[in-house]
């Protein structure tokens, strides 16, 4: 009987191929053609294919280096095929992370020397059907994203709970894993939302909570307590498709840090090609040699009594670092050459527009833009705004000529946008009025890009005028920043899916390049311009410094 | 017209059978699949296999390691650490208590105190029981933790609490020293 429908499934597979060539069908690019594209990469390679010999398209294949622990991941084709780059000839382990409906296979002290042909791998599947059981293997594995398309509920409670609980502080497995009963989770809820200062250790905030917004907190409560409560079942899962084409020509690196338990927060290159890095819950700021995966760390002064951690960072063309700290709300210049630092309490925590024309610092505070001075600190220049109290993040523009930031609060909920030549400022409401725009960037053309906890990116159009949100083909996503690259191509992490995405403005195309991991809690991202493609950087929230490197 | 129509979808029916049947192709891999078929156990360790055997999940999953919290340690005070991380400090921290004195209190030295908030000694059967069944501000974890997630948290409040934000654990990982 299996050799009745393996033999039917070649014939429609050659059948489909036929097709592929009829002339009615070359219009569109089909997987395979594309993924017969050649990039020669020169290091290991191999097949991946199922029980039934077939091809896996999407499987992630990893190897993580014995000497190192930096992990290098690449994605099979159409045709199950992979390709290391050249890698330093040693030991590894030889793996393939998240293959979710597959075992994941593992292989331990694999011996690479250049471009070896490995061993083929062939994957049995965790299950007969689509749906997954809820092994612990499985659910480990799930994005955010996943979680939520699987799990019971309407629409407006799957929403709300992205709202109020996808700021960025935690993937949804903390939710996921969870058994309360309504009591605990009422106490809980409270505790997320009512304390300040992202790890709660700030004082309890508003009192009472506005009308609208108990309403909504009653919902989540209520759905919380219904879907995970003390005898929750998990249900079989389904889980999203496979990268295919475009998006499985990409080399993923990971890196180790020093410390387990510590949060990246934001990355940043120098001109040497080192990845500066804060840490956001430890004194820290770190610095990463991509070549050899060591990290060099310095200690940052402690403010007393005040929870120590870094939040944004730069690094000027001079090579001095620039970063602010969370809780204890200052700005500081660190020097790599003298190992010193310089202190400016500013009162604010979070994200500073640093141009690297000029040098200015800008931030939004108490409805005015304000510019910073670098050696106190202290405002010396102010723009009122009308509606946005403050923006979560601030960034300028690549000529140092305008300065925008995101706006996510439910009052107004929007982008500020100003000309620092004609002193206009203006505050831009969202289309939908719930984008939640966080932190962003400008693309080469003066445009801003914000990305959305709303799930969208939004984008400002500086001569057209009018802000547009994007919205990415996975559901359920959030972001939390956009870095425009050298091309205009806008890069975010898709907080909820696992993903890296990569979208084109001029085709309004997404590619979604999948991670080896379920999460990609990118709280910035990194681009190196001075590669060709260009260079993604971004640092886990779950401890650990990220690459991207597309082929194309 | 139509003859030379027929000729070209002939032509292409027969480049596309080439193609079909050169390597490498998804028919080629099917057909070498029938002779040297293996499931990923057989030439590896399927993680999963893995994880029935040992009572463990994925050592290389990051996810995995911290749904499971054992970043930190596999057993014992070690994980209890990524437990109390993960589960207790975002309340029972110096800095909270700082700003609020009605919040959640240390757990620095707990068993080094006669009582706890509630008057009942301290012992593991108490501290267990404060967990499971929380109190009026504590939510109550007793479908959150395992028998085992108990016994590893115990461990660390008696003998090694609490998290040290200033000196975070070492990542036995990392290489580059």
């Amino acid at each position: 009987m299996k050799e009745a429908h393996l033999r039917i499934c070649r014939t429609l597979f050659v059948c489909g191929s036929l097709l592929i060539i009829h002339p009615a069908a070359r219009s569109a690019t089909s997987p395979a053609d594309v993924s017969q594209k050649k990039i020669i990469l020169g290091g290991p390679r191999g097949i991946v294919r199922n029980t039934a010999g077939y091809p896996i398209e999407g499987m992630m294949v990893q190897l993580i280096s014995q000497k190192t622990s930096i992990r290098t991941t690449v994605y099979t084709n159409a045709l199950g095929q992979y390709e290391f780059p050249k890698l330093e000839t040693g030991s590894y382990i030889l793996r393939t992370p998240r293959a979710l409906e597959y075992q994941t296979y593992e292989k331990q002290g694999v011996s690479i020397d250049g471009a070896n042909k490995l061993d083929d791998i062939v994957m049995e599947r965790v299950s007969e059907n689509e749906f997954l059981p809820p092994t612990p293997s499985v659910l480990s594995q799930l994005s955010d994203a996943e979680w939520l398309y699987n799990i019971p509920g309407t629409g407006q409670e799957k929403r709300i709970f992205s709202n109020y609980c996808g700021a960025g502080c935690h993937t949804y497995q903390m939710q996921m894993r969870s058994r309360f009963d309504e009591r605990s989770w009422r106490l809980i809820v409270h505790r997320m939302l009512d304390y300040g200062g992202r790890i709660l250790v700030g004082p309890p905030g508003r009192n009472p909570v506005p009308p609208d917004e108990q309403q909504e907190r009653e919902i989540l409560i209520k759905w919380l307590a219904r879907v995970r409560g003390p005898d929750a079942q998990n249900p079989p899962m389904k889980v999203f498709p496979r990268p295919h084409g475009a998006a499985t020509r990409a080399i993923i690196t990971e890196y180790e840090l020093p410390w387990v338990g510590v949060h990246v927060h934001d990355v940043y290159g120098d001109k040497q090609g080192n990845i500066w890095f804060t840490i956001n819950r430890s004194p820290f700021i770190g610095k990463l040699d991509p070549k050899t995966g060591k990290v060099a760390s310095w200690r940052t002064p402690v403010t007393p009594d005040k929870h120590p951690g870094g939040h944004w960072l730069q690094v000027e063309a001079d090579g001095k670092v620039w970063y602010s700290e969370t809780w204890a709300q200052n700005l500081i210049e660190f020097d790599p050459k003298t190992e010193k630092f310089r202190l400016m309490h500013t009162g604010l925590q979070g994200n500073m527009a640093l141009s690297a024309v000029d040098g200015t610092i800008w931030r939004t505070s108490d409805y005015k833009l304000n510019r910073y001075d670098r050696e106190t600190g202290k405002p010396v220049e102010s723009f009122p705004m009308q509606n946005i109290r403050e923006t979560y993040g601030n960034w300028i523009s690549w000529d140092g000529r305008y300065v925008s930031g995101g706006n996510r609060d439910r009052r107004f909920d929007g982008m500020f946008f100003f000309d620092r030549q004609t002193k206009e400022l203006k505050e831009i409401p969202s289309p939908s009025g719930s984008a939640a725009p966080s932190r962003g960037s400008f693309d080469p053309d003066g445009n801003s890009w914000a990305g959305g906890r709303g799930g969208v990116l939004l984008k400002y159009d500086r001569k057209l005028g009018i802000a547009t949100e994007y919205t990415p083909p996975t559901p359920y996503q959030t972001f939390y920043e956009t870095r425009a690259d050298k091309n205009g191509e806008i890069w975010a992490g898709e907080m909820r899916g696992g993903r890296i995405a990569r979208f084109n403005p001029h085709s309004e195309q997404w590619t979604e390049y999948v991670l080896p991991e379920p999460e990609s809690f990118d709280w910035q991202t990194y681009v190196d311009n001075s590669t060709n493609p260009v260079t993604v950087w971004y640092g886990d929230q779950y401890g650990y410094i990220v690459r991207i490197q597309p082929l194309e | 017209m139509n003859s030379w129509k027929h000729f070209g979808l002939l032509l292409i029916l027969l480049a596309s059978l080439i193609a079909v049947l050169s390597e490498p192709s998804r028919h080629a891999l099917a057909q070498e699949s029938q002779q040297d078929s293996k499931p990923a156990k057989q030439e590896g360790k399927s993680a999963a296999e893995k994880s029935q055997d040992a009572g463990q999940i994925d050592d290389y999953q990051r996810s995995a390691q911290i749904l499971y919290m054992q970043r930190m340690g596999k057993t014992g005070a070690d994980r209890g650490q990524e437990i109390y991380y993960t589960k207790c400090w975002i309340c029972h921290n110096d800095y909270t208590r700082k700003v609020d004195p009605k919040a959640a209190p240390t757990l620095k030295g707990l068993y080094t105190r006669n009582k706890l908030m509630s008057g009942d000694p301290v012992n593991d059967e108490t501290v267990t029981k404060q967990i499971k069944e929380g109190s009026a501000g504590m939510p109550s974890y007793k479908a959150v933790l395992s028998d085992k997630d108990m016994a590893d948290l115990l461990a660390y409040l008696r003998e090694k609490c609490c998290w040290d934000e200033m000196n975070p654990a070492a990542n036995s990982r990392y290489r580059g020293q």
